[in-house]
Order: C-alpha cells, then structure tokens, then sequence
C-alpha cells in the first residue's frame, strides 16, 4: 500500500506539488494523468524515495508499504536496508539503460550487488524475467549493447531490470513515451500483464489515455500540481478538466503554481 | 545616486559569485569525503578501479610520455646553451635531472591528464547524470559513490603517480638524446652525471604532487559531472569548466607545493 499525506514541493520560489493526498491499495494500479509539467514525475521520484532536499524543498508524509515515512530516511539507510530496488521499483522515461554497459551487465549489475547469489542463479533469473517481458527469443540478447536495441527493447529490458530485484512496488514514469501505437500498446498490456501476475502495487505517471485505459484500476488527474480528481476510468472521462485535456485545451501558460 | 546604484550592483555581483565559489567548494569537498569513506571502508569496486584504471591511466601512457620526452630535449638544449657560456656544459644532466623530476614531469603529466581523462570524468558522469542513469542507479540500491566515483579517484591517483614516473624517466632520456647527441657529451659521462644528481628528495616531492594533483582532477572532474543539468550545451560547458579549473588549481597548487617544499627541505 502507497499513501501519500499532504505532501507539498517546490523548486526556489515556484511550488512543484502542493495538498497531495493519495492511497493506492495493496495490488492496485493507479494511474496519474496530467499535462506535461504537472509534477507526475516528481511525484513518482519522492515515491522511490530517489529526490533529496537539494533538488528543493519538500514537506508532508509517505508510506509504501511497510516502510513508514520514506521521505525521512536517511540516504545510508536506505542504501543499506535497500528498500530501492528491492522494496520499490522504478521504470524510468526512454529506461535509463545504462549505455557503458551491454544487456547482460544491465541486467545482472543490480541483482548481484543486491543478492548473494552465484552466476548460474543470476542467469536463471535473468532468463526466466526475459521471458516474462517476452524478450527471451531474441537471439544473441545478452551480449547487445543498448545502442543495438529498439525503443521498445530497451523499455523491456528496463522493465526486466526493475523486476529481477522483485520489488512489491513498482512506479511507471511514461512507460510508452516516444514509442509508436502498436508498441505502446504491447508495453501497457505487459505492465497490466506483470502488474496482476506478481500482485505489485503501482503508480504509472503517462499523458497516454489509451495506456492508462489498459494500465489503471483507478485514475488520478494532477493539474497544476495539485489532484484534481480521483476515481474509475469510465468516471474520468466525462470529468470536464479531464475532457479539456484529452481534446488538448489545457492552458500551459497558467500552469505552473505560484 | 548613480554611484550608489554601481556599488550595490557590485557588491551583488561579487556576493552571488562569492556564495557560488563556497557552493561548488563545499559540494567538491562533500563528493571527495564520501569517495574517501568509500575507499577506507572498502566498499569501493576494485573491478571498476581497474577498468578506470585502464581507461585513464594505459591510454594516457604514449601522449605523456612522448610529450615529456621532448620536455626533456628542449629543457637541455636551454640549459646547455646557457651553461656553454660558463664553460660548465656537463652540468646540463644534472639540471635536467632536477627539474625534469621535480617538476615538469608531475606538471606535464597532470595537465595532459586532466584534459584527456578529467574532461572524460566530466563527459561520462555529466552523460549519465543528464539521461537519468545515476537516478536509474540509486532506484536499484546501486552506490554512486562505490560504483562510479570512488574508483574515479583512486584510478585517477593511481595512474597520475605511475604516469609521472614514466613521464620522468622519458624526459630524462630526452634529456640524454640531446646531451650525448648533439652536445657530443659521452655516454658515460652524461649517465655517470645523471646517476650523481638523482636524489630520492626530488623523485618524492615529484610523486607527492602528483598525489594532489590526481586529487584535484578527480575532485574537479567528478564535481563538474555530477552537477551537470539540461542538456548537451550543458554538459559542453561543465567540461570545458573542468579542464580550465583543472588546470588552473594545478598550476596555482604547484607554487605553494614548492614554496612548501623548499621551507621544508632545504
């Protein structure tokens, strides 16, 4: 379970995130629309609990599961209990693949720092999560730099990478940003796929509504930095700010808080 | 009234640039102190360091040690032409030896350094901080710090110090190139010379500037990486700061290094 309690941020003098409150329930999938620049991500960052004070000030209270008020861990704590990873997960927007390295280092770096386990067991892993992401019949995969992959391949072996470390909790930011319909299309059902196989609990930041659709058992819209609703799908879109937003009438240039 | 206005716009000026200088100092000072905790705790990946290592240290081998080679030659063909007056040419090996050691090899070898390898720390971290890799890092429970930066600084120590040895040696030879070749001195004589003036003292305050200056390239370096925003224009500029910051330290650091050394030893 995720619960987020009045949690407000700021860059300098504009604030980012002001009231936010939000509980995602054990196992649910929860989607944040919004247009570019509402805080979805900046949201999802202090959720995987990677954003520090030195980006800016933050003030309020997060839970993910069991670990209580996320935001007041210190950073060796964290490293050390590893709750990242291992507790949450995180597919970053275009993956964040680590370039200097092929697929295979990818893929392994993490679950060897994090498990002690010998090669054959992290190999195993990493096929039998191959093959949850459908990536497994590529042939000579492994050894691939990232330069060679698709935009879908590499959101897939993200998403693999997330994965190997099984984390109950997994945050999407724009899962299917930049990738053409059919693919986004395979990338959302695969999330939906993973998300109800493993039981996690999620948060997915998108502007996609065809995504979200596939993805979310509930919706959140984030305008201006602050929830402007909460609730099912079909509810959503007969909501008049949301209307706005998927007919493209919202207003950029009033956007940002002050 | 005007005059009052300029006052204040420089004071301002000078504040905002002042507090900048404390900000990047205090942040450089944080970075190093987490490497250093990472390297004496032993949580810092020796794989790492070796592949930086490799990277840092074997490829900057040929440019330094042909650089320093003709450091050497020209150094005695100015010595020997001002000591030819004096009638005391064979002491040119001697000089050579001394400064050669002592100076220009650390110097040289520093500077070529941080252009080649610091620039590269600051490309790499600054790429990968830019593309959201160090965020991907820390949402695996991956150490920046163990993983990246602390091999950084102990390659980069590393390497300066076996670098500025060879650097040595290859001016020294330059050195012998000229003396025996074009100053007609014997081989014995220039060698017997160069064996003489050899003191461990030189080849240590040599070895201990290139300890600091390995410090501060991969202080710098990492520094301007790490704080790297925005996009390639950016990352452009933070690179082009570390070299020129790089380069100024070293060369600002190697007056009062050898003022230092001097009150100390002689």
């Amino acid at each position: 379970m995720i619960t987020i309690h009045d949690f407000a941020k700021s860059y300098g003098d504009v604030k980012i995130l002001q009231d936010i409150e939000l509980k995602v329930d054990t196992g649910e999938a929860l989607v944040l629309i919004g247009p570019s620049g509402c805080g979805k991500s900046t949201l999802l960052r202090h959720v995987a609990g990677i954003e520090d004070e030195s980006s800016g000030p933050f003030s309020g209270r997060i839970d993910v599961g069991d670990v209580q008020d996320l935001l007041r861990w210190p950073e060796q704590k964290l490293l050390h209990q590893r709750i990242r990873g291992n507790r949450i997960g995180m597919l970053f927007q275009e993956g964040a693949l680590f370039d200097f390295c092929n697929v295979e280092e990818n893929l392994s770096w993490p679950l060897r720092e994090n498990h002690k386990l010998s090669p054959t067991e992290i190999l195993d892993r990493i096929q039998s999560t191959l093959e949850q992401v459908e990536m497994h019949r590529i042939r000579g995969l492994l050894s691939k730099e990232i330069r060679e992959l698709s935009g879908g391949q590499k959101r897939r072996i993200a998403l693999a990478r997330s994965l190997l470390l099984e984390p109950d909790t997994m945050l999407y930011d724009e899962p299917t940003a930049g990738l053409d319909p059919p693919v986004a299309m395979d990338i959302a059902k695969l999330i939906r796929r993973l998300s109800e196989s493993r039981g996690l609990t999620s948060i997915t930041a998108t502007h996609d509504m065809n995504s979200a659709r596939i993805i979310a058992d509930r919706v959140c819209f984030m305008r201006d930095g602050q929830i402007r609703f909460i609730g099912r799908i079909d509810e959503c879109e007969t909501h008049p700010e949301i209307r706005h937003f998927l007919q493209g009438e919202v207003d950029y240039a009033a956007q940002t808080i002050q | 009234m005007l005059a009052t206005r300029y006052l204040s716009l420089g004071f301002a000026f000078l504040g905002r640039n002042v507090i900048s200088f404390l900000s990047e100092t205090g942040s450089s000072l944080e970075t190093l102190g987490r490497s250093v905790r990472s390297i004496v705790t032993l949580r810092c990946k020796w794989r790492r360091s070796m592949d930086q290592i490799v990277h840092i240290g074997v490829g900057s081998i040929p440019i330094v040690t042909i650089a320093t080679f003709f450091v050497g030659m020209v150094m005695a063909v100015h010595v020997s032409t001002a000591l030819a007056q004096f009638g005391v040419s064979l002491t040119v090996a001697s000089i050579v030896c001394a400064s050669i050691l002592r100076e220009l090899a650390p110097i040289f070898a520093a500077l070529l350094i941080a252009g080649r390898a610091g620039a590269g720390i600051t490309a790499e971290l600054g790429a990968m901080q830019i593309s959201g890799q160090l965020l991907a890092m820390r949402s695996l429970s991956l150490s920046v710090e163990d993983e990246l930066i602390a091999p950084r600084f102990l390659a980069t120590i590393l390497s300066l110090v076996s670098i500025t040895l060879l650097a040595g040696i290859s001016g020294i030879l330059g050195g012998y190139i000229v003396g025996i070749g074009h100053l007609d001195i014997p081989f014995a004589t220039y060698h017997g010379k160069t064996l003489d003036s050899l003191d461990s003292l030189d080849l240590y305050c040599g070895l201990f500037k290139s300890v600091f200056f390995g410090l501060v390239i991969a202080i710098v370096g990492c520094h301007y990486g790490l704080s790297a925003r925005g996009g390639a224009s950016q990352l452009g500029i933070n690179t082009k700061r570390s070299v020129v910051t790089a380069s100024f330290v070293i060369l600002v650091s190697n007056f009062f290094l050898t003022k230092a050394f001097i009150h100390l030893f002689e």
